[in-house]
């Protein structure tokens, strides 16, 4: 006797798709990382991004790739900006290495004259505006297309850039970049109201004077003195935004002996002094969910992007 | 090894029998092969799994008459039966380069365990043929390049099959080390150059009992080898008396019915072609003589039935990539990855003072285990050299790897890491079995070939070399080929240089652990390097017709003076070793030189000491020196070890075309003794036979 058919047959997917397309006004962040890769498309305005130890000002037209778990941080330019954002998990590669642990780092940065492309870099642009285009304008079967944008990008990556690879067993070794970050993001974001000096930080970091100016330099981008005070600005802007409470009052709980010192330093990152700020604070009012991207009006963006040169048809 | 020639032979009688009882048809039917060409083709097209000898071709066998098939299982480099189980050893060149005979007979016992559990009875990889030049696309499945080393080896692997009671097969014989040419070419070589150089290796394999010889595809002197009466009927059974039975290569190995059976030809493979009934009539015919159809089936019944009732051991599957096997493939590659060049002791590099190494090159990152013609093995995993490194560094290490595409951004990252590792050189497509364009349909998709255009790396690896080398001065180039690699343009721009061969399935972690210095290298150069190409013999890759000079390798570049870039014997360790008290004498039977060997570095390693014979005072043309003699040492830091090396003084004749008989000159002879075959590395002393 025949033994009975199961018409049933359990599928195991190999991957766990994640990728996101979203519109954000950058204003300023942290140095941070995430597993997840970043690509930036300006639409309007300029943004400023810290990525190894280099500035770059990207602009509309440009585009740029943060590579998974590189350390970066953005700040506005001059004006206001309204960029196109990309981020993607590194599991999008379990579709092309299923068992060992190596990460890509694709080379796709405009604004680096030293980055060769092996196609016009309008190619990546343009995948990525019709990829947010797709998962805004949400037409039936939308889902169907912005994939296969997605994953056609991705194939352009490989086919297209210059990229290496990388293997890091225990990626959160005592001495890798990241966990040098997340060390000393602890201490400052523990200690930025009281007086922190740089023997403090080694002392408790275990690491080195020199250890640490080359980290702020190779990898941050600015002095570890800097990576203070962008803390405690931040902070300030918070605090600046959403309490009542007094200038002088702020500066002290941000770590700032002084108003003169406060006010300096606020002039120096934010271009402007604390109580113009104030002020002008009605603006964006957003917290900031992630990471320095600031909400705004997608509707605006959208026929912005519709009408730009970015959008191909 | 129960089934040894004077074993096969006490079934002679019950062999005579069983042929008595047999009719034309009967014993036809056993000297041939049971698969078809059309069938193999389909076999292939229908499933990839059913790729080329996936399980043992038989041939012959008659049940009823208790006439076992013969099943034949391919290789060198493993059993080539089955996707995803079989051991994938090193490749035959980089074992040749460990010279331990040991180790090869324990691959042979290994290979001869897989085969019994694929349900095979004979080997069909002991291959030996000597490659006139290294350009040779199959030189991978051979040991070298010196014919007393491939007897040496080969011996060896015929006897670790046999110990396990499978046939071993001794192939392609003979001349055959051209492969684009393969079907057509026509070797010529004079008689001193047939028996001095090209068949005492063939000899050497008959006399270590080998049972089954496959003959070459070339033709010899106007003759196909696999009609060649001369080769098989005159030589091989005459002269070497041997025992067993010859089979074709497969499919055009033969190409005339009575040609080949009155040619000595005993089992056309794979398929019935030019045997079956074309046989069966050229018999009525009167062109074939029954008595040849009954030498041939005695000498096939024999076999098979010493063989088949040596022992009544199963060996199941659970042997079949066994841990052990794959630890003897891991043991092989290290023994036979062989270091060139260590300036400032680049190497090894130390694990643990490394905060990045950067790995270039497309081979790094490719399971690259030789060609994928008919000794191409499948096995469950292949460790690649990127594998192999990412494996064996600590947590901490970054290990980067590119390409090498972009040769800035490869000199970017090179000016960042903390040692470069460069992987290059070929793979399938670059050198291997080859089936011209108008027999695709056969074997696989590699190109391969011989290496008509050039003994180097690819342009772009050379430029990638020249470019980022010199950027980091913590450099190391591991070559992947199966034979000699021209290194003169780019050796200066490393520091280091590893012959990795093609190294087997856990070849990247031999690799890594040599690089690392887990593992002391110990290999030495079965061939010579040259500074340039034209200093090796020349030849016509694409031809009818082929002339065997006496002189090929090392022995043509001493004989002409000319210096090599590496001499033949030559590889590097890690620890340094002083040969000294060197003795040499004769009993007349035999040349016997012995040494005191002593590790003088810091850490265990093995030397392989080696004996030369000179013939200076000859009356006729020979050899400034060849190999006579080798032997594997360990030695622990600080140890000395007495060393005795001999050779019968047959191996010291010449042959004598006039008398066409060997003839051993009564002179003083020059002997040598240490770690390479150049002077500098040699004790010498002289020896007299009166």
């Amino acid at each position: 006797m025949a033994e009975s058919v199961s018409l049933y047959e359990e599928i195991e997917y190999p991957f766990t798709l994640g990728f996101k397309c979203f519109t954000a006004s950058l204003e300023s962040s942290c140095p941070h990382w995430h597993d997840a890769y970043e690509i930036v498309v300006p639409v309007e305005g300029q943004v400023r991004v810290r990525y190894k130890g280099a500035a770059y000002t990207l602009e509309r037209g440009s585009i740029m790739l943060i590579n998974s778990r590189e350390i970066h941080a953005f700040a506005s330019g001059t004006q206001q900006n309204i960029c196109l954002f990309l981020q993607f998990s590194p599991n999008v590669f379990k579709l092309d290495r299923s068992s060992d642990a190596r990460i890509y780092n694709f080379y796709l940065n405009t604004a680096d004259p030293s980055i060769r492309l092996r196609t016009r870099p309008e190619r990546f642009i343009e995948a990525v505006v019709r990829i947010w285009l797709h998962s805004y304008e949400k037409k039936k079967g939308y889902q169907y297309l912005m994939h296969a944008e997605f994953f056609r990008l991705i194939g352009d990556l490989f086919a297209h850039t210059i990229y290496d690879e990388r293997f890091l067993s225990d990626s959160n070794a005592a001495d890798s970049d990241t966990y040098i970050l997340d060390q000393l993001s602890s201490y400052v974001h523990e200690h930025y109201t009281e007086d922190i000096c740089m023997e403090d930080i080694c002392r408790t970091l275990g690491m080195s004077r020199s250890t640490l100016y080359r980290f702020g330099k190779n990898v941050l981008g600015c002095s570890i003195n800097d990576y203070v005070h962008h803390v405690r600005i931040k902070e300030a802007k918070r605090l600046l935004r959403r309490t009542e409470q007094c200038i002088s009052v702020i500066g002290q709980n941000c770590g700032y002996s002084n108003d003169t010192s406060f006010y300096r330093a606020f002039k120096s990152h934010v271009g402007k002094t604390p109580s113009e700020f104030r002020k002008e604070g009605a603006a964006p009012s957003s917290d900031g969910r992630i990471q320095g991207y600031i909400s705004h009006d997608t509707g605006a963006v959208y026929r912005l992007v519709k009408a730009s040169s970015l959008f191909a048809q | 090894m129960k089934c040894t020639k004077e074993h096969r032979l006490s079934y002679n009688a019950r062999a005579e029998e069983i042929v008595k009882g047999l009719t034309l048809e009967e014993k036809v039917f056993l000297m041939s092969g049971r698969i078809s060409l059309e069938e193999m083709v389909k076999g292939m097209k229908e499933d990839p799994n059913k790729h080329y000898n996936y399980i043992p071709y038989p041939a012959g066998g008659i049940d009823e008459k208790g006439i076992p098939a013969m099943k034949f299982c391919d290789g060198p480099r493993g059993v080539v039966c089955g996707v995803g189980q079989s051991t994938c050893f090193p490749v035959t060149m980089a074992r040749g380069a460990t010279f331990d005979v040991e180790l090869e007979e324990r691959v042979g016992r290994a290979i001869g365990k897989e085969i019994r559990a694929w349900g095979g009875n004979l080997f069909g990889g002991v291959c030996i043929n000597l490659p006139y030049n290294p350009g040779w696309g199959r030189s991978q499945e051979t040991y070298g390049e010196e014919s007393f080393h491939l007897g040496q080896m080969g011996s060896a692997l015929v006897r670790g099959v046999q110990a396990e009671n499978v046939i071993a097969c001794v192939k392609h014989y003979a001349f055959n080390s051209m492969e684009i040419s393969r079907f057509k070419v026509d070797v010529d070589a004079d008689k001193r150059t047939e028996r001095e150089v090209y068949l005492p290796h063939f000899k050497d394999c008959i006399d270590a009992g080998a049972a089954s010889v496959m003959s070459a595809y070339n033709l010899y002197k106007g003759v196909h080898c696999g009609h060649s009466d001369y080769l098989l009927n005159q030589v091989l059974k005459g002269e070497w008396d041997f025992d067993g039975f010859v089979i074709s290569d497969f499919i055009w190995g033969i190409l005339d019915t009575a040609d080949a059976a009155n040619g000595g030809m005993d089992i056309e493979m794979c398929a019935t072609i030019h045997f079956g009934d074309k046989l069966v009539k050229a018999v009525r015919d009167g062109l074939v003589p029954e008595e040849k159809i009954d030498e041939a089936a005695v000498r096939i019944i024999r076999t098979l039935l010493a063989f088949t009732e040596a022992d009544d051991k199963e060996y199941d599957m659970s042997l079949v990539g066994c841990d052990e096997h794959i630890a003897l493939a891991r043991e092989c590659a290290e023994k036979g990855i062989t270091l060139l060049q260590n300036t400032d002791n680049v190497l090894p590099l130390n694990k643990n003072k490394l905060n990045q190494i950067l790995v270039l090159g497309e081979l790094a990152d490719k399971g690259v285990i030789g060609d994928y013609g008919s000794s191409r093995v499948f096995p469950k995993y292949i460790v690649t050299p990127l594998q192999g490194i990412t494996d064996a560094v600590p947590n901490n290490v970054e290990v980067v790897y590119y390409s090498g595409e972009d040769l800035e951004h490869a000199r970017k990252l090179a000016g960042q890491a903390d040692a470069v590792v460069f992987v290059v050189g070929y793979d399938h497509d670059d050198e291997g079995e080859y089936v011209s364009e108008d027999q695709t349909d056969a074997y696989t998709g590699g190109i391969g070939g011989d290496r008509v255009n050039s003994l180097g790396l690819h342009q772009h690896e050379i430029d990638l070399i020249k470019a980022v080398g010199p950027v980091n001065k913590n450099s190391v180039a591991v070559l992947i080929g199966g034979n000699m690699i021209m290194m003169t343009e780019w050796k200066d721009d490393v520091s280091g240089i590893l012959m990795a061969y093609y190294p087997g399935m856990e070849g990247g972690t031999a690799l890594a652990n040599i690089i690392f210095g887990d593992v002391n290298p110990s290999g030495k150069l079965p061939y010579v390097v040259p500074y340039k190409e034209e200093d090796l013999p020349q030849v016509e890759w694409d031809t009818t017709e082929q002339f065997y000079e006496y002189y090929h390798g090392y022995a043509k570049l001493e004989r002409e003076g000319v210096e090599p870039l590496l001499p033949y014997g030559f590889g590097l360790s890690y620890t340094t070793f002083e040969v000294k008290d060197a003795k040499f004498n004769t009993d007349g039977q035999s040349v016997t030189a012995q040494c005191t060997v002593t590790n003088t570095g810091g850490r265990a390693g093995a030397e392989v000491v080696q004996m030369y014979v000179g013939f200076s005072n000859s009356k006729v043309h020979r050899p400034v020196k060849i190999l006579r003699g080798f032997a594997r040492v360990e030695l622990e830091a600080g140890e000395s070890k007495d060393v005795t090396i001999s050779c019968p003084v047959e191996k010291l004749r010449w042959y004598n075309e006039e008398t066409n008989a060997w003839e051993l000159e009564k002179m003083e002879y020059e002997v040598y003794i240490g770690t390479s075959s150049a002077d500098r590395d040699l004790l010498q002393g002289k020896v007299t036979i009166s």
